[in-house]
């Protein structure tokens, strides 16, 4: 949305521009036409409609088209094994097979029919939910050819007054499970609906929409003009002098906070959504002023409070962009799930009283429980050891392919070696040069001719001096070397997994700017490790590790347009707090084995 | 995601003509005037034919709700009982600060707001009120530092049915502060007289006699919001329903911009006539009691917490009372106090004279009697707290 007034910008100017230009014209055109109407009467009109009509067609006729497309990928959803009473709707978006419905449909039913517009049930199995958001991911079993899927579209881009489809099944209708088409515009952008009487469910972020939804469609999808996912429907506006019918007024989860949950629900896991722990407050700057957002309360043992969110701090910006009112910092938390860090700047009263300063700090979001009782939910190991196994195969795919390295952000594969110069605030620029190979690790730090080298050899850690003196790593220095060694060997090579202790998808996270999945890495000495894969691509983006003081350090590879060759860069950031620790702009990468006399410990 | 406000810089211009670029929409349009001119025995050459949205079906609605949006704001008066929504619509008509809204008796009250496109509250009053069109016009003073939006009467007259409408409001209060009102899109059922006599019809404003009867569901909250045509011209003032008790049938409907131009006219030519009516100057803040010493547990929750004593400040009149942490207040000055708001409020509402009030506190499993002790107040110094 931050967009779309720029956008608008220039177009709405061509049009007034484009008014001038043409109003002389149409002015000619109009009165000869009149002059025809007062002598033909309203008749002739009718050839003057024709462009307009054409026009309207085609625009019916790629709506046909659109539903066409997309409806085979629309669901009828039923809890248990066949396709009975009560049920929604919901909506494959992946040809593996995932479904997105609400989970006031799912509930915790293991087992799940769905109906597609085919006319068959099919049976599916419940992965993940998102009680809070009200979402739920069911999993059908892998079809040959894949299942027909809908892609997402950008909820955030949407503006009130763009056409959408509702689609599903109001009331159970449809005998052969073909869906209901329902047509309206969106009618507000970032609306923050809260829980509600006995409802735990809140849509954080949605969509309110004008298009009927009705007891059914819940969990269907809301299309934009292009067949695109906006959004998953589930709250209508009922009430009770009209029955439980639509009346206008509804809304739809939307997609950009459904994305940020996916890998959680593909993680098996029962999602929580973030909250800051803290409430803020729209206080009038003074009549007629408009508002500011200030922190009325906070509790003490808040991540945000641990991170220096006081009482009295007026919000301003939240990840880079300006939040004034309440609705938009609930909106921009509550569609995050728990755990996602986010940064906050804040303008805090000065102790002087001499106006204010601003002052920025970077936190994880604390988990507002909802949902089932801990306990309740229990995810289903095959299907959670089949989507890692998923993950692995698609990460793996990826290296086996021959543009392997060149096209990832990072270093990657079973072998590779990078050059950087790292930078800190406050400190002079270092050059390094990391070389990995198979479970092997070698750092070499300082002047080319000059080096300090750091070695893992697969069972021994070693450091040379510049001055020749060898020594044994010490056991900080050792873990961390052997950690990541392992971790990266066990995710590069075919059936690498049997090197660890454990390795877990446990959700998504944002790295780097990018959604990433989060693989939990525990080696043999206990040593752990977090992988982030990039969501699309699969590529490895980052990883993070324990330092001895217990803080944890995370690397992303960021892409970087102008810093040096392929436009990427490293940094280390303190994982809780975001705060950049150290950075790498000039990178040079080499994907392929390793000279094996660098990882020996007598040359 | 900033919630920019509607674009100001952008539509520069709160113009009753909006952009076109379709001459052949331009002479569709143009082609239907004709009769409208004969039936209004109007001599003169028809107006100048409103242009019509570029490529309207394309384009569909997001320009037409872009440019009205700054004009709408949310009204909040007095209500909340027996169906009368406290919160409604309304729609900035001149930018001297005259906001045209659905006449309602929740409008009857000293704490009329308004809320403004870009989250500003502003006090209304009510400056003309026409209930037998169910129509008000709201006078505010435009903010120091901005200009207000306007969207002008448009053209009721050329409305047929089967035009398509958009109407903007606030359904079910959902909206606040800075968001933009709901937009939701219908088409015109009938422009015409609902018939009134021989069944029950209920909530239409009497003196009513055209309507526009919409698809749009207006429900409580869109009354006094704009109905919008096509080309964006704003065309009717969503009222709130209609009912019939004899069919149980609910009716959408809007008041034509023609039945209301009087109503408008009359009240913007007043304004020139009549001096602005002075505000009373603001009362002095009350004078506020000097610390009692009390710190109450005040766990920041979404609901304000049990009152449980965190700490009493040494010598204070807290202190001097007896209280000791731990203490759950029960009762202050006879009012039962069930959050730490009830005591907060409970002590600042003890007249300025009392020099005690009774607790009633929980120490344990015993109740205490206790008797704190009220300082007078003192005048607000510069920075005291």
């Amino acid at each position: 949305m931050a967009q779309a007034p720029r956008r608008s910008g220039p177009r709405a100017a061509a049009s007034w521009a484009h008014r001038g230009g043409s109003a002389l014209g149409a002015g000619a055109l109009a009165a000869s036409a009149f002059a025809a109407c007062v002598l033909a009467g309203g008749v002739v009109a009718r050839a003057e409609d024709e462009p307009a009509l054409a026009r309207l067609r085609a625009a019916e006729a790629a709506r046909v088209a659109m539903i066409a497309r997309v409806a085979p990928a629309v669901a009828a959803v039923f809890q248990g094994k066949v396709a009975g009473e009560g049920g929604g709707s919901g909506v494959i978006v992946d040809p593996a097979g995932y479904v997105l419905t609400n989970f006031h449909v799912s509930g915790l039913a293991r087992d799940l029919t769905v109906g597609l517009s085919d006319g068959e049930a099919y049976p599916a199995r419940l992965l993940g939910i998102d009680p809070g958001g009200d979402i739920a991911l069911l999993k059908l079993a892998p079809r040959p050819g894949g299942w027909p899927f809908v892609a997402f579209g950008d909820s955030d881009a949407a503006r009130p007054g763009d056409p959408v489809l509702a689609m599903g099944n109001p009331f159970l209708l449809a005998e052969d499970f073909s869906p209901t088409v329902t047509q309206g515009v969106i009618s507000g952008v970032h609306r923050y609906r809260d829980a509600s009487g006995s409802s735990d469910l809140v849509y954080g972020d949605s969509l309110q929409i004008d298009a009927s939804i009705n007891p059914g469609n819940s969990g269907g999808p809301l299309f934009d003009a292009q067949g695109r996912l906006l959004g998953i429907n589930g709250l209508g506006g009922f009430r009770p002098d009209r029955g439980r019918v639509n009346v206008g007024v509804g809304f739809a989860a939307s997609s950009a906070q459904i994305e940020n949950f996916l890998l959680d629900l593909r993680a098996g896991r029962q999602c929580q959504h973030g909250t800051m722990n803290a409430t803020v407050r729209d206080v009038e700057r003074g009549e007629g002023r408009g508002s500011e957002l200030v922190v009325d309360a906070i509790t003490r043992d808040a991540r945000a409070f641990k991170a220096g969110l006081r009482l009295g701090d007026r919000v301003r910006r939240m990840d880079g962009v300006d939040v004034t009112t309440q609705n938009q910092l609930l909106t921009r938390v509550s569609r995050l799930p728990a755990g996602r860090r986010v940064r906050l700047e804040v303008d805090r009263p000065r102790e002087d009283g001499a106006g204010l300063v601003r002052v920025a700090l970077g936190f994880r979001l604390d988990p507002l429980w909802s949902g089932p009782p801990s306990g309740a939910w229990a995810p289903d190991a095959a299907l959670v050891a089949a989507e890692l196994a998923a993950v692995l195969a698609a990460h793996r795919a990826r290296l086996a392919a021959p543009e392997a390295g060149r096209a990832g952000p990072g270093p990657e594969g079973p072998a590779w070696a990078e050059e950087a110069v790292w930078a800190a605030p406050g400190r002079a620029s270092e050059r390094r040069v990391r070389r990995f190979d198979r479970g092997r690790l070698r750092v070499e730090s300082g002047p080319v001719d000059a080096p300090t080298v750091e070695v893992w050899d697969g069972k021994r850690g070693w450091r040379l001096a510049p001055n020749g003196t060898r020594a044994p790593l010490a056991p900080a220095r050792r873990d961390e070397l052997a950690g990541t060694a392992e971790a990266l060997a066990a995710l590069a090579e075919p059936g690498g997994e049997g090197r660890l202790t454990s390795l877990e998808l446990t959700g998504g996270d944002r790295v780097g700017g990018r959604l990433v999945a989060r693989l939990e890495a525990r080696d043999k000495a206990g040593r752990r490790r977090l992988l982030y894969l990039d969501a699309e691509t699969h590529a490895l983006v980052g990883l993070a590790w324990p330092r001895d003081d217990g803080a944890w350090v995370e690397e992303a590879w960021v892409a970087a347009p102008g810093a040096g060759p392929g436009g990427l860069a490293v940094e280390r950031l303190d994982h809780e707090s975001g705060e950049l620790l150290e950075r790498a702009a000039e990178i040079r990468l080499e994907v392929g084995p390793q000279d094996p006399a660098l990882f020996e410990e007598s040359p | 995601m900033t919630r920019s406000p509607c674009p100001g810089a952008v539509f520069p211009c709160p113009c009753p003509c909006p952009p076109s670029s379709s001459s052949l929409l331009f002479l569709l349009l143009f082609l239907l005037l004709p009769a409208l001119a004969v039936a209004q025995d109007a001599p003169a050459p028809p107006p100048p034919p409103p242009p019509v949205a570029a490529g309207a079906e394309e384009a569909g609605w997001v320009d037409v709700a872009a440019r009205a949006f700054p004009a709408v704001v949310k009204v909040y008066g007095a209500g909340g009982f027996q169906g009368v929504p406290a919160y409604g619509t309304g729609v900035v008509v001149d930018e001297r600060g005259f906001v045209l809204t659905a006449w309602s008796i929740a409008l009857r009250t000293d704490a009329l707001r308004v809320v403004t496109h870009d989250g500003r509250r502003l006090a209304a009053t009510i400056w003309r009120a026409d209930p037998g069109l169910g129509a008000a016009l709201l006078r505010v003073t435009p903010p120091a530092d901005a200009r207000l939006a306007a969207l002008p009467l448009g053209d009721s007259a050329r409305l047929r049915a089967g035009d398509g409408v958009l109407a903007l409001g606030n359904p079910f209060g959902v909206i606040y502060g800075d968001e933009r009102p709901a937009a939701l899109a219908g088409v015109v059922s009938r422009v015409g007289p609902l018939r009134r006599g021989g069944v029950d019809v209920v909530r239409l404003p009497e003196r009513l006699e055209q309507v526009i009867v919409t698809d749009v569901p207006t429900n409580p909250g869109m009354q006094g919001g704009p109905l919008l045509a096509r080309d964006g011209a704003f065309v009717g003032l969503v009222g709130r329903l209609v009912e019939s008790r004899a069919t149980n049938t609910i009716v959408n409907y809007a008041v034509p911009t023609a039945a209301l131009a009087e109503l408008v006219r009359a009240g913007l030519a007043a304004e020139r006539a009549e001096p602005e009516p002075a505000r009373p100057p603001a009362p002095p803040p009350p004078p506020a009691r000097p610390d009692l010493g009390l710190r109450l547990l005040r766990v920041h929750l979404a609901r304000s917490p049990m009152p449980y004593v965190e700490a009493v400040v040494a010598g204070s009149p807290a202190a001097r009372a007896g209280l000791l942490a731990d203490d759950l207040i029960v009762r202050v000055g006879g009012r039962t106090t069930r959050t730490c708001r009830d005591v907060d409020e409970a002590l600042a509402g003890q007249p300025a004279d009392a020099t005690a009030v009774a607790l009633v506190v929980k120490r344990g499993e015993v109740c205490l009697d206790l008797s704190l002790p009220l300082p007078p107040p003192q005048a607000p110094a510069g920075g005291g707290r």
